[in-house]
C-alpha cells in the first residue's frame, strides 16, 4: 500500500468515527448535471476549504510562499501523489494545464478568475514538485481563488494522457479528430479530456484522475445507471493511516429530474444527497416518511442571502422609465410598498426574516443596517414618496402616470422551472404594488430567454436569488457592478470591460468608485486589508440601494440514510464552496 | 328542440333511390328523435349543459376571485358545508385550527368545532360584470365576512380557493376544445371531402400534405412555436394561438377519415344512382355522401374535443401552454403535478377530475349523437 | 400493386425532404443557439463563464454560418446515414439513437399490441351488445383511460406504487442487470419495469380504438348483406368475423401508420415522468439545450418511422378493402 500513497499523504480527520472499508453509496443523478459530480467527486485542487468554510488547507499542494506585493507565488506539491493509472502527479501536469490549455486561446474551456487575463500569468517549473507563478498585477486573492471550486481546473489534466490529443505534442491531433468524425482537435480533446465543469469530464473511463473514485460506467445520455469505483492511488488517509476512500463504489441512478428521484430518496434508495431532491416544498413529506425510508435530514446553511432579489434596470432603454428607476427614492418607495411579512407567510410558511441585498448574519461582513434598511411596510410613506417624484397623477384604474402620460407599469420575466416561488412572490408583489399605483406585469417564460434578455439589456426589472451571502468577496455582483448578473446596470459592466464596446454605458461615479475599490482589493495581499476594502464597497451599496431583497434564505437540507456515517449535522451550501466536496466524501462510510 | 318545423328542414332529394328510408323526416330530425332514447347520452348532454353554464356564469358562481390569496391558509383542506344549524336554515362552515411546524415548513389544519363561519347565498361582493355586460354585485355563495376562510374544495399553495379556480378554469378549458375542434372540423371535412371525391392528382397532393403534417412530431412543433411567441403577447393572443396550434394538428385526422369514407362510398350504388340521375357533383357530396358519413365524423369530432382539452393540459405541463395568471384546468394541473401535492393535498387534483368528467360527458354525448345520426337503423 | 407502392415511395422521398427542412426551421425558431444555452446552463450551475468561450464554441460548431448552408451540410450527412454530432453529449447522434431506438420500439410496439389486444375485442363486444351493461362498462373504463392526462396517470401510478408497495417505478432495468447477459432474471426484471409505461401509454389510446372499432362495426352490422347472411342461417360469430369485422377494420388499419410516431411524440412526457431510456427524452433534451443535431437526428428517425408506418397501412388497406383496390387501380 505504501507504494500507492505519497510520502506525505493528506490526513483527513473523520467527522465522527474511523470507518470500515467496503460498500456502495447509492445516489440519484440528473442527466447532464456534471456539477453534482464535480461537487461530490471532483473537488480536488491544490487547496481545499475546511468543513466550516473558514480555512484554506493544502490539498494536492503541500505548501506555498508568496512575495511582499502578491505577484509571485511558489508552490510545493506533495511528493509521490499518483494518478489513477499509477503515473506520478508532477509540476509537468500543472505546466501543461497553464501553458497548453488555459493560456492557449484555441482551447474551448473556461478561464477561471485566477487566470482571467492569460497573458498576465507566467509559470516557471523549478523541479518536479516545485513551480512559481508570476503575475503581471498583484493578486492577493490568488490562493483564495485556487481554493474555490474553480481551482480544480489546474490539477485536472494528466499530461501524458491528454497531450496525445493536443497538436503541440501530437502533429496528427487534427487528423485524428477528423478521422473520429469531429471538427478539429479541440472537439476530440473535449471528448477525452474535458474541463472541470460539464458532465463530459466523466464520460471517458480511460482518463487518469486524482479523485477518490474513477468512472466505470459513464453517466451518458442513455445509461440508466452510472458507476464509479475506488481509485487505488488516492492520496488521502484517515487519522489512523488507513487509505481513503472507505466506500468501494458510487452508484448513480440516472434520471431526467422526474419524480422518481424524490421517490427513490423517500424510499430509502438514496444514501446521501441534497442536489435535485431537496425543494423546500418537499421537506414535510420527507419528515413524514423518514422512519419508513430509514433516513434522516441534515441541515445546509445556504451562502445565498435572499429568497428573491428585485433589480430595477437603471440602464433600461425606455428613457422615462430609466429616469424613474435611477432615482433612489423610487427604489426606496417600492421597498416600503412591499409587504414582506405577507410574502413570508404565504410563500415561505412564515419562515424567514426581512433582508435586503446584504451579507448573511453568519458572515463577517454582516451589517444590520444594510440588511434591514427600508424593509418595514409603510404604504403611506411609499405613496407620498412616489407623489413627490412627480408621479402623483393617476389613471382611471388608480395606476400612476409617468411624465409622458403613460401608465407606470413594469414588465418582469421569470421562469417557473427551477424556482416556482419567484412566480408566487411576483404574484404577491403585483397585488402589493398595485396599492402604490404601480403596475407589475409578470410573464413566465423560458429560462434561456430571461438570461438572453438580461445580457442584451432588454429587461425592465429582473429577479434572481441572492448570491454572495457568505462568499461576499467571491460573488459581489449584487453589491456592485461585477458581472452581467448585476442586472441593475449590465451595460455598466460592459463599459468596465471595454468602454468602446457596443452596448456599453458609462456608469455613475459611485459605481466606478466601487470598482476601483475592488481592483484595489484584488491587489491587496492580506485578508484584513481585503476585508476593509470590501466593507467600503458595501457602504456604498448601502447608500445607493441598487438591489432590493425580500427575505433571508432559510436552511436547506440533505437526506442521509441512518447507516451512513460521518455526515455533519450542518454544513454550508454554495458553489464556490462546492458542497459537499470540502466535507471529504472519501471519509463517508456505511454500516450494514 | 325535438319539434323542428318542416319548413326549416331541407327537402329530401327526389332522385335518391336508395337514400335513407324516407319517412318524411330529415336525417337531423331522426337523429334528435333517436337521441332521446339514448339514456347515457342524455345524462351526458345535461352534464355538458351544466358545465358550459358554469363556465359562462363563472363570475357569479365562484365564491372568490380565483387569484385572491390568503397566506394563513396555504394548503388548507376542503371544508364541509353545513346547510342547517340545528333545525334552522343557516348555512355555515367550521373554522380551522391552524398550527405551524417551523421545522417541517408546514401548516397543519384541524376543524375547529367551536367556531362557525356563517355562509350566505347571494352574498354581496365587489361589483363585476357578468358575461362582460350584466352589472352585478352579488355572488351565488360566500362567507358573510369575506376575510374568513371558505374553501369547499380546499386551498392551493398560496391559500387561493380551488373551487373558484376550478370554475374559472372551466371557461378556458371548455372553450379552447370547442373552438379548436370547430376549426379543425371545418378544414378537415372540406379538405378530406375534396381529396376523396375528386381523387387523382388532387388526392395525391392533399394526402402528401397531410402525411407531411403528421410526420411533424407535435411536441417539438409546440416547443418551437411557444418559444418563438413574442413576449409582449397578451394572454388572449396566446389563447388564440394555442387554439390554432391545436386545430392545425387536429384537422388532418378528420380529413383522413372523411377521405377514407368518401373513397369507399363513391362506389356505393346510391351515389352512382344519383349521378345517373343527373345530380350535380356538389349536390351529390352534400346531399348524399356527407349525410352517409355524418355518423363517423361526429364520432371522430367528439373524440377530438377531449383530445384538445388534454392537449391543452399537456402543453401546460410542458410549460408551453397558457401561463398563470390565466386559470385553466391545464395550468391548475401543472401546479398540482408534484409528489407533495399528490401525497398531502390531493384536492389540488380536482381539475384532473373536472377534465375526466368533461371528457366522459363529451364522449358519451358524441356517442349518442353518432348512433342517432346513423341513417340506416 | 407494385406500381402503387413505387408511386408511394417516390412521394415519400419528397415528403421526407420537406420534413427535414421544416424540422430544421422549427429548431431554428427559439432565440439563441447551443452556445448561449451552454452558457446559461453553466452559469445556472453557479459557475462563471468566459464570454469569449461562447464565441469559440460558435466558431467551432459553425453556428454562425447562414441557415441554408448549415441545413445543406446537415441534410447531406443525413442522406449518407450520418445524423451528425450531438454537441450536448459529445457523441455521434447515430450512437445515441441506436442505443435508444430498440428500447423505444420495444416499449411502443408492446404498447401498440396491448392496445389492439384489449381494444378490438372490447370494441366488437360493445358493438354486438350495443347498449348492454357490458357496453357501458367497457366504454366508461376506456374513456376514463383517455380522460386522465398521461403524465398525471403516470405520477399517480408512481405514488401508489411507492406508498402502497414501497416500489419506485421508472427506467427499464435494475442496476444489477445493466450490461448483463440475457437471463431469466434480466427478463423478469425487464417485465417488471415494462408494465407501467405500457399501461399508461396504452390507456391513453385505448378508448379511441374501442370507439372506432365499435362505430365501424355498427355501421357494417346495419348493412343489408349482414341481414341476408343472418337470414341464411350463418352462425353469428362466423358471420361477424367473416365480413363485418373485416370491413370495420379498414379505417382502423389506416390508423396504424400514424399511431406509432404519435405514440412516440406524445409518450415523450410520460417517458420523462417515468424516466424511460427511449427516444422521447433524448428529443426533449435536444430541444431544450438547442442541440440542433441531436433534436434533428431524432426527428429524422421519427419521420422515417412515420413514413414507413403510413406505407404499411396503405398497403394493408389496399389488400384488405377491395373497394380501395378498385379505385386506386
Amino acid at each position: 500500500m505504501a507504494d500507492r500513497l505519497p510520502a506525505n499523504p493528506r490526513v483527513i480527520t473523520p467527522v465522527e468515527s474511523i470507518g470500515t472499508y467496503g460498500g456502495d453509496l447509492n445516489l440519484a443523478l440528473r442527466r447532464g448535471d456534471g456539477t453534482h459530480l464535480l461537487r461530490l467527486v471532483g473537488y480536488e485542487g491544490l487547496f481545499s476549504w475546511d468543513l466550516g468554510w473558514k480555512e484554506m488547507l493544502p490539498n494536492l499542494a503541500e505548501s506555498y510562499e508568496v512575495n511582499e506585493d502578491a505577484t509571485e507565488y511558489t508552490f510545493t506539491l506533495r511528493k509521490g501523489v499518483k494518478w489513477s493509472d499509477g503515473s506520478p502527479f508532477t509540476t509537468a501536469d500543472i505546466a501543461f494545464a497553464y501553458n497548453d490549455l488555459l493560456k492557449n486561446p484555441d482551447w474551448l474551456g473556461a478561464r477561471p478568475d485566477y487566470i482571467a487575463v492569460p497573458d498576465d500569468t507566467t509559470i516557471e517549473v523549478v523541479d518536479d514538485f516545485t513551480y512559481k507563478v508570476k503575475l503581471a498585477k498583484p493578486n492577493g486573492l490568488y490562493i483564495f481563488q485556487l481554493t474555490n471550486v474553480d481551482g480544480t481546473q489546474l490539477a485536472l489534466f494528466n499530461k501524458a494522457y491528454c497531450s496525445q490529443f493536443h497538436p503541440t505534442y501530437n502533429p496528427n491531433a487534427n487528423a485524428d479528430a477528423v478521422a473520429a468524425g469531429l471538427a478539429d482537435w479541440r472537439a476530440l480533446f473535449e471528448q477525452k479530456c474535458a474541463e472541470m465543469g460539464g458532465e463530459q469530464r466523466w464520460m471517458n473511463p480511460e482518463r487518469p484522475v486524482l479523485e477518490a473514485w474513477m468512472v466505470e460506467t459513464p453517466p451518458t445520455a442513455t445509461a440508466e445507471f452510472s458507476i464509479f469505483t475506488r481509485n487505488p492511488y488516492y492520496f488521502k488517509v484517515d487519522t489512523e493511516g488507513n487509505q481513503l476512500p472507505y466506500l468501494d463504489r458510487l452508484n448513480f441512478a440516472m434520471s431526467n429530474a422526474g419524480p422518481d428521484m424524490i421517490l427513490r430518496a423517500m424510499n430509502g434508495q438514496v444514501d446521501f444527497q441534497d442536489r435535485n431532491i431537496n425543494p423546500a416544498s418537499q421537506k414535510p413529506l420527507y419528515l413524514e416518511n423518514a422512519e419508513k425510508g430509514g433516513y434522516h435530514l441534515v441541515d445546509e446553511v445556504p451562502s445565498n442571502m435572499n429568497v428573491m432579489l428585485v433589480m430595477f434596470n437603471q440602464t433600461v432603454s425606455d428613457p422615462v422609465l430609466q429616469e424613474i428607476f435611477s432615482k433612489k427614492d423610487f427604489r426606496v418607495a417600492m421597498s416600503l410598498a412591499t409587504d414582506r411579512q405577507e410574502i413570508i407567510d404565504t410563500v415561505y410558511v412564515g419562515q424567514g426574516q426581512f433582508h435586503q441585498a446584504a451579507p448573511r448574519p453568519e458572515s463577517k461582513f454582516y451589517d444590520e443596517s444594510l440588511a434591514t434598511q427600508f424593509t418595514e411596510y409603510d404604504l403611506d410613506k411609499a405613496n407620498s414618496m412616489l407623489d413627490a417624484l412627480g408621479l402623483e397623477k393617476r389613471d382611471g384604474e388608480g395606476y400612476r402616470l409617468r411624465s409622458d402620460g403613460k401608465r407606470l407599469s413594469i414588465n418582469v420575466e421569470t421562469f417557473d422551472t427551477a424556482r416556482p416561488d419567484w412566480v408566487d412572490n411576483l404574484e404577491l408583489l403585483k397585488a402589493q404594488w398595485q396599492k402604490a399605483g404601480v403596475e407589475l406585469l409578470v410573464k413566465v417564460v423560458d429560462r434561456n430567454l430571461v438570461d438572453e434578455h438580461r445580457r442584451a439589456n432588454l429587461h425592465e426589472m429582473h429577479v434572481w436569488g441572492g448570491d454572495g451571502g457568505l462568499d461576499v468577496v467571491a460573488a459581489p455582483h449584487y453589491y456592485m457592478v461585477a458581472s452581467d448578473e448585476s442586472a441593475f446596470g449590465v451595460p455598466w459592466y460592459y463599459w468596465f470591460n471595454d468602454n468602446a464596446a457596443p452596448g456599453a454605458v458609462e456608469p455613475p461615479d459611485s459605481v466606478k468608485k466601487q470598482r476601483e475599490l475592488y481592483d484595489q482589493l484584488v491587489q491587496t495581499p492580506t485578508t484584513e486589508g481585503q476585508d476593509a476594502l470590501m466593507k467600503q464597497i458595501l457602504e456604498i451599496s448601502k447608500d445607493d440601494f441598487y438591489v432590493m431583497g425580500i427575505s433571508l434564505t432559510g436552511k436547506g437540507y440533505a437526506v442521509v440514510k441512518n447507516n451512513v456515517h460521518n455526515v455533519p449535522p450542518s454544513q454550508p451550501a454554495a458553489y464556490t464552496y462546492p458542497t459537499p466536496g470540502p466535507m471529504q466524501m472519501a471519509q463517508i462510510w456505511k454500516s450494514e | 328542440m325535438t319539434q323542428i318545423s318542416d319548413v326549416s328542414a331541407p327537402k329530401v332529394a327526389p332522385g335518391a333511390i336508395k337514400a335513407p328510408p324516407d319517412s318524411g323526416e330529415t336525417p337531423f330530425r331522426l337523429m334528435w328523435r333517436k337521441l332521446r332514447r339514448h339514456r347515457l347520452a342524455q345524462i351526458s348532454g345535461v352534464i355538458l349543459i351544466l358545465l358550459y353554464a358554469i363556465a359562462l356564469l363563472a363570475d357569479f358562481l365562484a365564491p372568490r376571485d380565483p387569484n385572491a390569496y390568503i397566506g394563513r391558509f396555504t394548503y388548507a383542506p376542503p371544508q364541509q358545508l353545513h346547510l342547517f344549524d340545528g333545525v334552522t336554515f343557516a348555512p355555515f362552515v367550521y373554522d380551522y385550527k391552524v398550527t405551524v411546524d417551523p421545522d417541517a415548513l408546514k401548516r397543519s389544519f384541524e376543524v375547529n368545532p367551536d367556531k362557525k363561519i356563517p355562509v350566505h347565498f347571494f352574498v354581496a361582493s365587489e361589483p363585476y360584470k357578468l358575461l362582460g355586460f350584466i352589472p352585478l354585485q352579488h355572488r351565488f355563495i360566500g362567507p358573510a365576512d369575506p376575510e374568513s376562510p371558505f374553501y369547499l374544495f380546499g386551498a392551493d399553495r398560496l391559500g387561493r380557493d380551488m373551487l373558484s379556480r376550478l370554475i374559472h378554469g372551466a371557461r378556458i378549458s371548455l372553450s379552447i376544445g370547442l373552438s379548436g375542434v370547430m376549426l379543425s372540423l371545418l378544414i378537415g371535412v372540406i379538405v378530406g371531402g375534396i381529396s376523396g371525391y375528386v381523387g387523382g392528382r388532387t388526392d395525391m397532393i392533399i394526402q402528401r400534405i397531410i402525411e407531411f403534417i403528421w410526420s411533424l412530431p407535435q411536441i417539438p412543433l409546440w416547443l418551437g412555436l411557444a418559444a418563438a411567441m413574442p413576449r409582449d403577447w397578451t394572454s388572449l393572443q396566446a389563447y388564440f394561438v394555442i387554439t390554432i396550434i391545436l386545430a392545425l394538428i387536429g384537422w388532418t385526422e378528420l380529413a383522413r377519415v372523411v377521405r377514407g369514407r368518401v373513397l369507399a362510398l363513391k362506389t356505393e350504388d346510391f351515389v352512382a344512382a344519383a349521378r345517373l340521375d343527373g345530380a350535380s357533383e356538389l349536390r351529390i357530396i352534400l346531399r348524399h355522401i356527407v349525410p352517409s358519413f355524418m355518423s363517423h365524423i361526429i364520432a371522430v369530432a367528439t373524440l377530438a374535443i377531449p383530445a384538445m382539452i388534454l392537449a391543452e393540459t399537456t402543453l401546460s405541463y410542458l410549460g408551453l401552454g397558457l401561463q398563470a395568471p390565466i386559470v385553466s384546468w391545464g395550468v391548475l394541473l401543472r401546479e398540482a403535478q408534484n409528489i407533495r401535492s399528490i401525497a398531502s393535498a390531493p384536492w389540488l387534483l380536482a381539475p384532473g377530475f373536472a377534465v375526466i368528467l368533461a371528457v366522459l360527458a363529451l364522449n358519451f354525448f358524441g356517442d349518442g349523437l353518432r348512433d342517432a345520426a346513423d341513417p340506416y337503423s | 400493386m407494385i406500381g402503387y407502392i413505387l408511386r408511394r415511395v417516390c412521394a415519400m422521398a419528397l415528403t421526407f425532404w420537406a420534413m427535414t427542412f421544416v424540422a430544421f426551421l422549427i429548431m431554428e425558431l427559439p432565440p439563441g443557439d447551443f452556445a448561449t444555452t451552454r452558457v446559461s446552463e453553466v452559469s445556472a450551475a453557479g459557475a462563471k463563464i468566459d464570454p469569449a468561450m461562447v464565441e469559440r464554441l460558435r466558431e467551432m460548431y459553425h453556428l454562425d454560418a447562414p441557415l441554408l448552408e448549415r441545413y445543406a451540410v446537415w441534410f447531406g450527412g443525413v442522406l449518407r446515414g450520418d445524423l451528425g454530432y450531438s454537441l450536448a453529449y459529445n457523441t455521434p447522434v447515430n450512437q445515441l439513437v441506436a442505443s435508444q431506438l430498440p428500447n423505444t420500439l420495444l416499449v411502443e410496439g408492446l404498447t401498440l399490441l396491448f392496445m389492439y389486444a384489449v381494444a378490438i375485442p372490447i370494441g366488437i363486444y360493445s358493438a354486438v351488445r350495443q347498449y348492454s351493461a357490458g357496453d357501458y362498462v367497457a366504454s366508461i373504463i376506456g374513456f376514463i383511460g383517455v380522460a386522465v392526462p398521461s403524465f398525471l396517470f403516470a405520477l399517480l401510478l408512481m405514488w401508489v406504487a411507492y406508498s402502497s408497495f414501497g416500489v419506485v417505478l421508472g427506467g427499464l432495468q435494475s442496476q444489477e442487470y445493466q450490461g448483463a447477459a440475457w437471463s431469466w432474471g434480466k427478463f423478469s426484471d425487464l417485465a417488471a419495469h415494462l408494465w407501467a409505461p405500457i399501461l399508461v401509454g396504452g390507456a391513453a389510446g385505448m378508448a379511441s380504438l374501442i370507439r372506432v372499432t365499435r362505430a365501424n362495426l355498427l355501421d357494417e352490422l346495419d348493412k343489408p348483406y349482414v341481414t341476408t347472411a343472418r337470414a341464411k342461417g350463418l352462425p353469428e360469430w362466423r358471420l361477424l368475423l367473416k365480413y363485418p369485422v373485416r370491413m370495420a377494420m379498414s379505417p382502423l388499419v389506416s390508423s396504424i401508420g400514424w399511431l406509432l410516431p404519435s405514440l412516440i411524440s406524445s409518450a415523450t412526457v410520460v417517458a420523462i415522468v417515468l424516466n424511460m431510456p427511449t427516444l422521447g427524452p433524448l428529443l426533449l433534451t435536444g430541444l431544450l439545450v438547442q442541440d440542433m443535431f441531436l433534436a434533428g437526428g431524432v426527428l429524422v428517425v421519427m419521420a422515417i418511422l412515420t413514413l414507413i408506418g403510413t406505407l404499411i397501412s396503405d398497403v394493408v388497406l389496399f389488400w384488405l378493402d377491395p373497394r380501395v383496390r378498385v379505385s386506386a387501380a
